[in-house]
């Protein structure tokens, strides 16, 4: 919203410069966005004579002026064709150093001819109706004056950031700020007042409110005799300044008012409405209405509408309609000044996307006293500057005034609240300042009465915040929190997840941070069932319709997206949470991409790795095997390579490759393994308690042995029977190398393996761990026809 | 030479090379010792390689020859090191060039908006404030309802608010959390004050993107509740946390704002670390930068968690993740953070 600091030193006196007052409407009131000097941003631009105007010599569409602009010489300025100039005009002229928009004026050539200035539209220098025409001065003015200074543009314009008033209806206008402002800068308020006009019964009106809930308070009036013209300059430059396009009288004047005291007002032409009633009303559904600015609306019966005898003449609160617009010939016009329910505003005005200054201020809910305000103002300016003569009974149809709301306030809460003492005298002059009365005071507990304009004050902290605000809260002391000194806690599975990522970061992986929802295309490439999802009722596009109940669409599209910029052999990691109807957990995942399958092993290595460090004790299954690999995408995985870790009932993580039909659809080159972690049974069945294992000091024997077995004899099996052969000597056995190839049967591979033999209790002889393996040898050629090679 | 022979001596040369290599004082020293135990004709340990072609048993030769071997790679590559240490002018170690790039580990990287959140995690924390992080998922009572945020305010719009579509029998709404305050009620409800609590962690808004806006992003919910907690309290935490992110002393300057769940509201100013308050380009000529929305928890709110009426006061705020961290490190586009993008990553 835009403030004319004119305007509000109407009702306060203001000595303070643009960026002091700005800074304390900061501080106490509202934010300041900015502020613009009109006299400052008009700089460098003054009335320029037209000496003599010709043809462009070299460009069809410009002309060559001399114009005496104040100084000895004449300047000579290319003009555009837009501006028919003759001899003796007298217009704005830019000169070298003046601000138009971005663009700084200076002296430059323009097709060979030098243009020493330029001569400025309305809408280019933003002043009076802002249109693209060229504004003509009277010849009695001297050249050379600044344009400000003849137009009497010396205004500066606060902006103010709407969000920060959201609860404020009573402060979208100049009095309200004005009252707030006399406050801080403690000076007297004068706001003028309001004269009550005499009614006449020249013109049968009536109003009729069937829905008073959502119209608590209508007033209305007809007045004839009305001259309709433009309105007097200052009242258009004030409506310019504040961002108003100026109309006509009755037009500029209902918007005056709304900007002067905040009630927005509507006018309607009387003659255009059929009978003498206005009747707000429910709309009918499919009611149809084409508002001012000549747009078609359908209607439902959540829209409340001013109706005449037949038909919807205005959406209440937001736009008239363009039937009962006054235009040139209107000579009687009704007036309206109305409350209306915000709610009702807010979702006609998002149901048929008409946002205006009215319904800005209607959506907020004005209190009781607005209309009464606006109403006798208009009539005041209408009477004074559009002729016009009150011409029917004037009408308020309300409930009864509502009664006056009563706050108690305890000044031991102040205290306690805000953190300092303040005292009586300054709580009383906020207070009364701002309008609030204190009707009693008795043992430290005052009892306020709320002015009718206060609608957003409901409770003691609101009054708190009112003292607070104008005392001001840079006055308010820096004192250190106290308080029972309790040991803090973290949530477990955010916590472990963190330390999880970390721990895959070490190692080399990337964390990235993808989308919570994924769409159709991914539940099918993917093998996923959409019903089983949770799904955005207002998706912002059919690409994130679905809450993920898994990681992997997401890091497949990073993977994709990365390898496109040449990134090879990559491991991303994220932590986040998925979505299943009434289960929302998180998760570790992450995806590793190799040139071949070996990235399997690699996840594997990975996953058991973290286990290990966060003492968990998990069994490995494949997938294949598993009866609940109904709850796994298990169908994302190359069945030969895909394995769950479950200890007990839980499972606890998943891994696997990803199938090659999978990877093609995501255009993904190479192979990926993908693990997930279910952090709360990880976190669950993880602990920090280590047994400290004594340390074997004795010497220990390492031993090798190579076989070579038929493929489909698995790793796990060969252990088992080492396990199983070796008795309680063995201390460990390791698979150190994999071979298969041309060396060998190709339906054959060759394993190397390390063993490392020791005794509890004495040193075990090299003839003893020779004899054990011996043993393991023949028990491995029995069991799988392993054949040991030296 | 007896195969217990070789043993001992092979261990006896290990002895020999310890003591004469802690007793080298120049590079001399070290060929002496190189020439001592390798010479071709006379080198003690040549010699006993030299033995091993006698042994005849082939299990015996090839363990007693690994050993030997192994003992050889051990002495030579000492000498090496010692030579590198003495400055050998031979031919072999000049070449040894340290300009050569170094080999680069392959540590990898966490996101920078975690390396922000962590960082804010650990302040609070250090002051004695749990964390919590909740679900994303939420019903409308704890988004909005319970913190005066009534079904008419506008931010309950579809615009603003991802809805879910109803999975179950129930009257309330499923809502993606538009703030992470949504975790204010819940935690009220199982603890008792005094309560330090911040909750880091992803919300959502229903809003077009560019490169201010984001659907997805990150937000630290902070609050206080205890008996007497006030306004100058919470400058005091917001001063002292901000002092700490920003490694500076800093000062807080609150002013008006308004947050439904909150009053007073305000919009925390931080003094800018960029001109120490003076005015420059970051902070628009004015000195402050605009950091947080925060105020004093609202009457409605403890209402809502069953609070006793005037026992308690408190303040919240919130602190927007990837603004502090498009800050910290100057990122200008907030949609850099969810694409994924390697070349982005790679640099924190
Ligand atoms: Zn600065």
């Amino acid at each position: 919203m835009k403030l004319s600091l004119n305007w509000l030193k109407e009702f306060v006196e203001i000595n303070e410069t643009p960026e002091r007052i700005s800074e304390l409407i900061t501080m106490h009131i509202a934010e300041v966005e900015g502020f613009e000097n009109q006299a400052e941003s008009l700089k460098h631009i003054v009335v320029g004579k037209v000496l003599e105007a010709k043809r462009h010599p070299n460009a069809d569409n410009l002309n060559i002026g001399q114009f005496d602009v104040g100084e000895d010489n004449a300047r000579q300025i290319v003009f555009g064709g837009k501006a028919v100039l003759k001899a003796g005009d007298m217009i704005p002229v830019a000169l070298p150093g003046a601000h138009i928009g971005e663009i700084t004026i200076s002296e430059r050539k323009l097709r060979n001819e030098i243009s020493q200035g330029m001569c400025c539209l309305n809408s280019e220098i933003g002043i009076l109706d802002n249109e693209e025409k060229l504004h003509f001065f009277d010849n009695s003015v001297t050249t050379g004056t600044p344009i400000s200074e003849v137009l009497k543009l010396n205004d500066v314009i606060i902006e103010i950031d709407n969000k920060t008033l959201t609860h404020r209806s009573d402060l979208f206008n100049h009095v309200g700020f004005a009252r707030e402002i006399a406050v801080v800068l403690q000076k007297e308020l004068n706001i003028p007042a309001l004269l009550e006009a005499e009614q006449s019964d020249e013109i049968k009106f009536t109003v009729e409110v069937e829905d008073p809930k959502s119209c608590p308070r209508y007033m209305g009036v007809v007045l004839n005799n009305i001259k309709i013209k433009s309105s007097p300059d200052w009242m258009q430059a004030r409506l310019v300044s504040v961002g108003v396009r100026p109309i006509n009288n009755v037009v500029d004047i209902t918007n005056y008012v709304m900007m002067e005291y905040g009630q927005p007002l509507h006018a309607f032409d009387f003659d255009k409405l059929n009978g003498n009633k206005i009747i707000v009303r429910r709309a009918k559904k499919d009611e149809l209405f084409v508002s001012l600015d000549n747009k078609n609306h359908k209607l439902d019966e959540n829209t409340l509408v001013i109706a005449d005898d037949n038909n919807p003449t205005a959406l209440a609160g937001i736009m008239g309609g363009l039937t009962s617009e006054i235009s040139d010939k209107t000579t009687t016009m009704a007036l309206e000044s109305a409350n209306f329910e915000p709610t009702i505003i807010r979702k006609a005005s998002s149901k048929q996307s008409l946002r205006t200054e009215a319904s800005t201020r209607h959506e907020k809910g004005l209190g009781f006293i607005f209309p009464e305000l606006g109403f006798w103002r208009a009539i005041e300016l209408l009477v004074e500057h559009a002729n016009a003569k009150v011409a029917s009974s004037i009408k308020n149809v309300n409930q009864g005034r509502p009664q006056k709301k009563e706050q108690s306030l305890s000044l031991e809460f102040i205290e306690r609240l805000i953190g300092m003492q303040i005292s009586r005298e300054k709580i009383n002059e906020i207070l009364t300042g701002l309008s609030f009365e204190i009707i009693n005071d008795q043992e430290g507990v005052l009892t306020i009465e709320v002015p009718d304009h206060r609608t957003d004050i409901s409770n003691e902290q609101d009054l708190i915040e009112e003292i607070a605000r104008m005392i001001g809260y840079d006055a308010i002391p820096v004192t250190p929190l106290l308080g029972l000194l309790e040991p803090s806690i973290r949530e477990k599975t955010t916590y472990i997840g963190e330390q999880l990522i970390h721990q895959l970061s070490a190692w080399g992986a990337r964390e990235v941070m993808n989308y919570s929802f994924y769409g159709t295309e991914d539940v099918e490439k993917l093998e996923l069932s959409e019903e089983k999802h949770i799904e955005i009722v207002n998706p912002m596009n059919p690409d994130q319709q679905y809450m993920r109940q898994t990681l992997l669409a997401g890091l497949l599209k990073s993977i994709k997206y990365n390898q496109d910029n040449q990134y090879k052999n990559i491991s991303l990691v994220e932590y986040g949470h998925v979505f299943f109807p009434n289960n929302e957990f998180s998760v570790v995942a992450g995806v590793i991409s190799l040139e071949d399958n070996s990235v399997f092993y690699k996840a594997k290595g990975l996953v058991e790795e973290l286990l290990i460090r966060h003492n968990i004790k998990v069994l490995l299954k494949p997938l294949e095997d598993s009866d609940e690999r109904e709850n796994t995408n298990y169908q994302v995985f190359n069945p030969a390579a895909d394995a769950i870790y479950t200890a007990g009932k839980s499972q606890i993580a998943t891994i696997g490759l990803i199938k090659q039909n999978i990877l093609d659809k995501y255009d993904i080159s190479g192979s990926i393994a993908f693990f997930t972690i279910h952090l709360p049974r990880f976190v669950e069945l993880s602990s920090k308690t280590t047994k400290f294992k004594k340390i074997n000091l004795l010497p220990k024997i390492d031993l090798d042995i190579s076989i070579e077995v038929t493929k489909e004899i698995n790793w796990n099996m060969i252990q088992a029977e080492i396990v199983k052969s070796a008795g309680k000597y063995l201390e460990s056995a390791e698979l150190f190398d994999v071979y298969e190839g041309d060396k060998i049967d190709e339906n054959k591979k060759s394993l190397g393996i390390r063993m490392f033999f020791q005794a509890k209790d004495r040193t075990l002889t090299m003839n003893e761990a020779e004899k054990i393996r011996t043993n393991i040898v023949d028990q491995l050629s029995k069991k799988f026809n392993a054949i040991h090679r030296f | 030479m007896s195969n217990q022979d070789m043993d001992t001596q092979l261990a006896s040369i290990q002895e020999e090379f310890k003591v004469k290599s802690s007793e080298v004082k120049s590079i001399t020293d070290v060929d002496a010792i190189n020439d001592y135990f390798f010479n071709r004709k006379k080198g003690k340990l040549t010699n006993v390689l030299r033995g091993l072609k006698s042994i005849k048993d082939p299990a015996e030769k090839k363990n007693l020859g690994k050993l030997a071997n192994e003992t050889k790679i051990e002495i030579l590559a000492k000498l090496d090191k010692l030579a590198l240490e003495y400055k050998s002018t031979t031919a072999k170690m000049s070449n040894f060039d340290v300009t050569l790039p170094g080999k680069t580990p392959s540590l990898g990287r966490i996101h920078p908006l975690r390396q922000v959140q962590e960082e804010l995690v650990d302040i609070f924390y250090s002051m004695g404030f749990s964390v919590h992080e909740g679900n994303e998922l939420e019903n409308e009572l704890y988004c909005f309802e319970y913190l005066n945020i009534p079904a008419t305010h506008p931010a309950r719009d579809l615009q603003d608010t991802f809805y879910v579509k109803k999975y179950q029998n129930s009257d309330i709404e499923e809502v993606l959390r538009t703030h992470t305050s949504n975790m204010q009620v819940r935690i009220m409800e199982q603890q008792k004050p005094p309560l330090r609590i911040v909750v880091p962690g992803r919300v959502f808004r229903n809003e077009a993107i560019d490169a201010s806006h984001e659907h997805t992003f990150y937000q630290m919910e902070g609050f206080v509740v205890d008996e007497d907690v006030s306004i100058s309290n919470l400058t005091y935490v917001l001063k002292e946390a901000m002092s700490k992110i920003l490694q500076q002393s800093v000062q807080i300057r609150l002013r008006p704002g308004y947050f439904p769940y909150v009053e007073p509201g305000f919009e925390a100013d931080c003094s800018c670390v960029n001109c120490d308050g003076k005015g420059c380009k970051t902070c628009k000529y004015t000195g402050w930068v605009e950091m947080l929305g925060c105020g004093m928890i609202h009457p409605k709110v403890f209402e809502s968690a069953g609070y006793e009426a005037g026992k308690y006061t408190g303040f919240a705020f919130g602190i927007g993740i990837n603004r502090l961290a498009m800050l910290k490190y100057g990122i200008p586009d907030i949609r850099e953070f969810m694409k994924g993008d390697l070349r982005f990553l790679d640099q924190f």
